[in-house]
């Protein structure tokens, strides 16, 4: 009857992300076009893919969690869900991007006629060791992109918007050279 | 439409047919009438997803095999559940789920309970076809404070955001990136806003997700499971409970769609603590001359009590025996005529909180304090009313320090020694929810089974009901033994009792499913 302390209970629950405060969305240069996005769906929800491109278009190329904590709040969508949709495409970024953002197919048809040159070329040129990632010199965003439509070209990137096809790392290097 | 004839519309599953309701799923009929069809992303609560192919069965007169989960049943549908073709299409799913899964079942604590590691002993080849390595995703991602999550184990079945779409309507989950790496995410604040989040635990058919409170603790083949009730409130939610070498491990909700459909709230989930307390009170003890504890034997400790009541009686001091409001309907009664022999009545007391709602949680927290009421036992809500002769205390905030202290009793039941105010000259050990058994009424006015494991608990802890009989025929020549079976009887047929809804007469569990 001489009660011992109760060992404690094992503590090793992990630290958590501070929650983070939503962006009110849409900012007001947005407001109209939203709107009108909005107009054009009978859901909410069917509006999130063309309200995400706004909000990275706004973003400055990424769309940061607090906007898309914004956005989510905007549509009446769980946080988690909207940040499913942006992590299941990959136009949408979800990490500051460069200026300029570069494209390689990494589909077969590319693959098979040179692509794997062109990556190779154009992680080198912007100086950084992986895609997804952005050079010290913020100049490029690299990144994998599934087929881009142009197979019968192959190999195709995308630069900034542009479709480039038979694309030769020679070729590359200027265009990238060309950019800021 | 050649089935059509019949009145009621029938589907055939491996050659007999089987009535079905309007909507029915081949899955649900099938299970309705026992046929097992494999399965992972389905749930009976939830919408289908179709997303796991494992429930593939072979469509008589089609050369595909379809998904039993979303299959709708239209007369004249033949399926077959056990099929050549039914058992290659598992095979080749089994083939693609394994892709990327570690199979670490030697250090995964779903190993004993997982249909994945069930089906690949029965369909894996034991090899792998794919010579590409396996795809590395986070390991050890907590979701909330209680749940770890494991991406690589992942099947992407996806109950557990659905879970929390259809069943909580919190949305904290979702699923993230695609293909090989997709995975589940969680909102950014990394918490849950429900209440219920752990039986996303139960709900994922592989070791995604699993419990911090019980991760690595225990391989399942060494424990003993027991349906039982959750005391943590008076919902009375159906589970079971896990126990091994005297320590209570896991509560799982057990299915019981009158009381808790298939879950639990995360605070009865992890409501088991104080079963396994440093200070439980493991055998009798008695206070000596000088007024210090000794260890005793039942019959040393039964003697003690006997003489303790005797003069307590003899002082004209109050009689009653107050109980913890999770004490069982034996308990009670037990106690009602111990009180009576004492000069006083059976009283019991139990916390009640605020938050309860709309789903399982009610304020009510006395386990069986609907059944007290119906006995007749009144409620004791502050020490004033609190003077009682004996205690029987399982869990603190049912019977707090001040009523304790209050009460002037000198024999006290507790779980835990900590409870053993300074009044009392004899303590006897009370089992936890978790070693008792008996019957429980929730707050709806069922009556449920609680049962006890001999694996929780100190060992050789004697029931409430003896050692109290004990004592009365010590106080009371008179009294008649009763043991369980003769108690519930009389329970059963107790006024304000027999009206309540009983299960089968059996000394078998309560509505035991799944
Ligand atoms: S964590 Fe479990 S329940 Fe959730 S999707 Fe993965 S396998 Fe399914
Ligand atoms: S709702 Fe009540 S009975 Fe059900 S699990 Fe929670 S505490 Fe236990
Ligand atoms: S494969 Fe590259 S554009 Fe289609
Ligand atoms: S159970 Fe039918 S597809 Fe998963």
């Amino acid at each position: 009857m001489n009660p011992r302390a109760p060992a404690a209970e094992p503590k090793d629950v992990a630290p958590r992300a501070p929650a983070v405060v939503p962006a009110s969305f849409p900012p007001a240069e947005l407001k109209a076009t939203c709107e009108k996005i909005l107009a054009r769906y009978p859901t909410k929800m069917a509006a999130l893919l063309p309200i995400l491109h706004e909000a990275q278009a706004f973003g400055g190329g990424w769309v940061s969690p607090e906007l898309e904590a914004g956005v989510a709040a905007y549509l009446d969508l769980s946080p988690a869900h909207v940040h499913g949709v942006l992590t299941f495409y990959s136009m949408y970024n979800t990490k500051p991007a460069g200026r300029h953002e570069l494209w390689v197919c990494r589909t077969l048809s590319c693959w098979r006629r040179g692509a794997p040159e062109l990556r190779a070329k154009a992680l080198d040129k912007a100086g950084c060791t992986r895609t997804g990632e952005v050079g010290e010199d913020g100049r490029f965003l690299v990144k994998d992109m599934e087929c881009l439509g142009l197979c019968e070209q192959a190999p195709a990137i995308w630069l900034d918007g542009v479709a480039h096809a038979n694309v030769t790392p020679e070729g590359l290097e200027q265009l990238m050279d060309g950019c800021e | 439409m050649s089935a059509s004839s019949s009145p009621e519309p029938v589907v055939t599953i491996n050659g007999t047919a089987y009535p079905y309701e309007p909507g029915d799923t081949v899955i649900r009929v099938a299970h309705r009438h026992g046929i097992d069809v494999p399965h992972y992303c389905y749930h009976p609560s939830m919408s289908p997803a179709g997303n796991c192919r494992i429930c593939m069965v072979e469509v008589v007169g089609s050369p595909r095999p379809q998904i039993a989960c979303k299959m709708a049943c239209f007369p004249g549908l033949s399926v077959n559940t056990d099929s050549d073709l039914a058992h290659e299409a598992r095979a080749d799913t089994m083939q693609m789920l394994l892709v990327n899964h570690p199979l670490d079942c030697p250090i995964c604590d779903q190993a004993g309970e997982c249909h994945l590691q069930d089906y690949s002993y029965q369909l894996g080849s034991g090899r792998a076809v794919t010579s590409t390595p396996k795809t590395k995703l986070p390991k050890n991602q907590p979701f909330g404070e209680q749940i770890v999550y494991d991406a690589e184990r992942c099947i992407k079945c996806t109950l557990c955001v659905r879970f929390c779409e259809e069943i909580t309507d919190t949305n904290e989950l979702s699923m993230g990136q695609r293909s090989d790496h997709e995975q589940v995410i969680m909102t950014s604040a990394g918490e849950f806003t429900t209440r219920y989040s752990m039986n996303i635990v139960d709900l994922c058919p592989v070791g995604a997700l699993t419990s911090r409170d019980f991760r690595f603790r225990s391989r399942l083949w060494f424990m003993d499971f027991v349906p039982s009730v959750c005391t943590g409130c008076a919902r009375g939610c159906n589970v079971t409970v896990g126990a091994r070498m005297g320590k209570v491990l896991r509560l799982e909700p057990r299915e019981n769609q009158d009381v808790n459909q298939w879950w639990m709230c995360d605070a009865g989930r992890l409501g088991y603590k104080h079963a396994n307390s440093a200070t439980r009170l493991g055998v009798p003890a008695v206070r000596d001359a000088s007024g210090a504890w000794r260890e005793a034997t039942f019959e040393q400790a039964i003697q003690a009590a006997s003489a303790a009541l005797a003069e307590h009686r003899h002082e004209e001091r109050p009689g009653h025996v107050l109980l913890d409001g999770g004490a069982t309907l034996e308990e009670m009664w037990v106690a009602r005529q111990l009180a009576a022999a004492l000069g006083g009545e059976a009283r019991f007391a139990a916390h009640v909180g605020d938050d309860g709602d709309e789903f399982l949680v009610v304020n009510e927290k006395g386990a069986n304090a609907r059944g007290a009421e119906a006995l007749g036992l009144a409620r004791v809500k502050n020490a004033a009313d609190a003077g009682a002769a004996v205690l029987v205390i399982e869990r603190d905030e049912h019977v707090p320090a001040d009523l304790r202290a209050a009460s002037g009793a000198v024999v006290a039941f507790v779980t835990d020694a900590s409870h053993v105010p300074d009044s009392v000259r004899v303590a006897f050990p009370f089992g936890s929810f978790a070693e008792r058994d008996g019957w429980l009424v929730n707050v709806g006015g069922r009556v449920q089974r609680l049962l006890g494991t001999g694996e929780a608990g100190p060992s050789a802890v004697q029931p409430f009901q003896a050692v109290a009989q004990e004592i009365l025929l010590d106080l009371d020549a008179g009294h008649d033994v009763l043991d369980d079976a003769a108690l519930e009887t009389r329970l059963r047929a107790a006024p304000g009792l027999a009206d309540l809804v009983w299960p089968p007469a059996s000394r078998e569990p309560a509505e035991v499913s799944s």
